[in-house]
């Protein structure tokens, strides 16, 4: 009843690269919306805002992944909220990404100097006008390369929405594993798929990193 | 029906989470510390004029940095066995976790050396002092001060990734806190116990990394 | 002093979080017949990591022993088959918040889970057994001295041995059955808990008459779980598993995937007419 390794196992493998791809497009729109409201609020000037922002990010950045997606997954149905499982990992990589991201962008933001916002505020710009025209355009350009290094995390950390029955790489990883007894060659095809997503971003972001230290 | 919370049953078990957290602590202590060492190593390698270290230590760190813990845990647990090489779930773990470590800090480490500016590495010379006297007092030191925060932020990140090693069957606190689920079966209960534990170890982590910048990498005021 | 501080806001934080989620009891409702026909969509539970009970064929496709009764199950309701992925650790958790309407995950009738989940009459027998070394002396628990055991946590063989703890024997635990086996395999542990029908599927990966069954433990009953309050639910369960006894169907289910006859199994899945019947003490 236990297969060989074949072909069609490494392709049954590969197959759940679109759930990941998938997972982490979510993950990454979802944390990219919230986390720039929390990188705004913690670089707030009301003292009570700030303070929210950075118990969030001291949260999330504090405790494992897996325990908050399972949280989230297990915790919402308990407290009277019928979720599917969509909608239970972008709610948990949504938390999860906009914690960090919310970290990156507010260092971006406070990298730009201080007199560039104050200059604008002498001119009379609002504060969204002041943020959207002055202070963002110039942190988005210190923020990419941490951002793009982010994404690696992400696209490595969703190989945790497996714990809650994503049938992702890792999941179709372990279930030919199980079907095998082979682990070592499936988790070994499918470290090769993450290489080969990964890889690329990697370079991308040391690149950009290096494309902006040259100009500063 | 509707889920009762109930913590009380966890009482019983409580020396067992307090066991947990110190394996959890001690595996991150012992990884962490390794870490440093290699990504130290690892960065040195990076500027060496061999091109074979500096390719091997660019290939470790790619490898590292591109691939998901769970993978690197089993081959060091269930591939390494065929070529020979076998190790305890707990070595397996502390060796996963500070290659990991290291790979991270490596690049960390890396980045703060470069900021050092190529002055200062003259400047060492021309007061005559050794290339390791260089190295230690006017490199590493220096580029520790610059990137410690971002070094500390990589350590947390190696305490909660010991989380992961309890598919080894290495002991530690979700590996215990797994077990006391199967016994109880007080899933929420357990599990949210358990964040707020290793939130309290990431706090104390934190804590303590804040505590030796100050001490030792601010500058003298006098 | 800012970390002071945060660790002041985290904890009181905590503390709020942990009240809040405390008050709040929510909702996993009973499950009825009437709702799961209405809804048009049985989600059962299964384990897909389990040769031969749920895993994937050379397709892809989902199969095995709980798959098969899963979709006989939903057809006699004359609803659609959706299976939820579940893994002996996380079952009990999808069932009672309601991820799941059933499980039917390789999950045999212990005393310790009749408290927590409702057990319709059981659909087959399950035998642990310990597999080792050829030629390893080990007849029991009492040989298990210097031994280094691997388990599938939360399963009977870890309870069984967890329940034994023999001195001098150093328990291992991972996360499902491939990962335990594959631990044997590369000589991690010296011997493992799992199930006869694992021994030819080892033979075949590890090359034959190097690992074989050493004891066996207990006969487990297998059946399905559902949520405390759903009784109506469990007793239409139970009388499907009668009425696919008496028809020959379950037998069939049986000899295919796991081989040879299924054995009488007690009528309820309640009390402790349902628990396993220990065969090495």
């Amino acid at each position: 009843m236990i297969r060989e390794f074949g072909l069609s196992e490494a392709l049954a493998i590969l197959s759940g690269v679109q759930s990941t791809i998938l997972l982490s497009l979510i993950a990454f729109a979802g944390g990219g919306v919230v986390g720039l409201a929390i990188a705004l609020m913690r670089t707030s000037e009301r003292a009570w805002l700030r303070r929210c922002a950075g118990f969030y990010i001291d949260f999330f950045q504090g405790t494992p992944l897996l325990m908050q997606l399972f949280l989230v997954f297990y915790g919402l149905p308990v407290l009277g909220y019928k979720v599917n499982p969509w909608v239970a990992v972008t709610i948990g990589f949504t938390l999860h990404a906009s914690a960090f991201l919310g970290e990156v962008w507010r260092g971006s933001i406070q990298a730009v100097p201080r007199g560039q916002s104050e200059a604008a505020y002498a001119l009379g710009l609002s504060y969204v006008s002041r943020m959207r025209n002055v202070v963002l355009p110039q942190a988005m350009r210190i923020s990419v390369a941490p951002t793009v290094g982010f994404m690696v995390q992400l696209i490595k950390g969703t190989s945790l929405a497996a714990i809650i029955g994503f049938v992702e790489l890792s999941r179709a990883a372990q279930i030919i594993a199980s079907a095998t007894y082979k682990p070592l060659l499936a988790y070994g095809c499918a470290a090769i798929v993450y290489f080969l997503l990964c890889f690329p971003l990697s370079r991308l972001s040391m690149r950009l990193e290096k494309r902006f230290a040259v100009k500063s | 029906m509707t889920y009762q919370f109930d913590f009380s049953v966890l009482l019983p078990y409580w020396e067992q989470l307090l066991r947990g957290c110190w394996l959890t602590v001690l595996l991150s202590a012992i990884s962490i510390s390794a870490g440093l060492v290699i990504g130290i190593l690892t960065a040195l390698a990076k500027q060496s004029r061999f091109a074979a270290a500096r390719i091997a230590a660019s290939t470790y760190v790619e490898i590292i940095r591109n691939t998901p813990f769970l993978v690197q845990v089993f081959f060091i647990f269930f591939g390494l066995p065929a070529l020979g090489i076998s190790f305890q779930p707990w070595s397996a773990a502390i060796l996963a976790l500070s290659l990991n470590c290291g790979a991270f800090s490596a690049e960390v480490i890396r980045g703060g050396i470069d900021a050092i500016a190529r002055g200062q590495y003259e400047a060492g010379t021309a007061l005559g002092l050794k290339p390791l006297q260089i190295f230690r007092h006017i490199i590493l030191k220096p580029a520790l001060r610059i990137i410690f925060p971002a070094l500390s932020g990589q350590f947390v990140l190696t305490l909660l990734t010991t989380s992961i090693v309890s598919s080894i069957s290495a002991e530690e606190l979700t590996s215990i806190a797994q077990s006391i689920d199967t016994m109880t079966f007080r899933s929420f209960e357990i599990y949210i116990v358990a964040t707020i534990l290793y939130l309290t170890m990431s706090f104390a982590f934190a804590t303590l990394f804040k505590l030796i910048d100050r001490l030792y990498f601010s500058y003298p005021v006098k | 002093m800012k970390w002071v501080e945060s660790f002041r806001r985290t904890a009181v934080a905590s503390a709020m979080f942990v009240l809040a989620t405390s008050a709040v009891a929510g909702a996993a409702a009973a499950q009825t017949v009437d709702s799961i026909k209405k809804g048009g969509v049985l989600k059962i539970g299964s384990q897909v990591s389990q040769v031969p009970w749920g895993f994937s064929d050379a397709s892809g496709k989902l199969t095995g022993f709980d798959i098969e009764l899963g979709e006989m199950l939903a057809k006699d309701l004359g609803v659609k088959a959706e299976v939820t992925p579940v893994t002996s650790s996380n079952r009990v958790a999808a069932l009672l918040t309601g991820q799941v309407d059933v499980l039917a995950a390789v999950m045999g009738i212990f005393a310790d889970r009749q408290k927590v989940v409702l057990f319709a009459r059981p659909y087959t027998t399950n035998d642990t057994i310990y597999i080792g070394k050829v030629g390893a002396d080990i007849k029991g628990w009492n040989d298990l001295k210097g031994v280094r055991v691997g388990v599938p946590r939360g399963t009977p063989q870890d309870i069984a041995i967890t329940k034994a703890a023999p001195a001098g024997a150093t328990i291992q635990r991972f996360d499902d059955d491939a990962a335990t086996v594959q631990a044997l395999i590369a000589g991690q542990v010296d011997m493992i808990g799992g199930a006869a029908t694992q021994v030819p599927n080892i033979a075949q990966v590890a090359g034959p008459g190097k690992f074989e069954q050493k004891f066996v433990v207990a006969r487990a009953y297998n059946a399905f779980a559902v949520r405390p309050a759903s009784r109506e639910w469990a007793g239409y369960l139970s009388d499907f598993v009668a009425r696919k006894l008496a028809s020959g169907e379950l037998p069939a289910l049986y000899k295919k995937w796991i081989g040879g006859e299924l054995a009488q199994m007690p009528t309820t899945g309640e009390g402790e007419a349902a628990l396993p019947i220990s065969v090495v003490q």
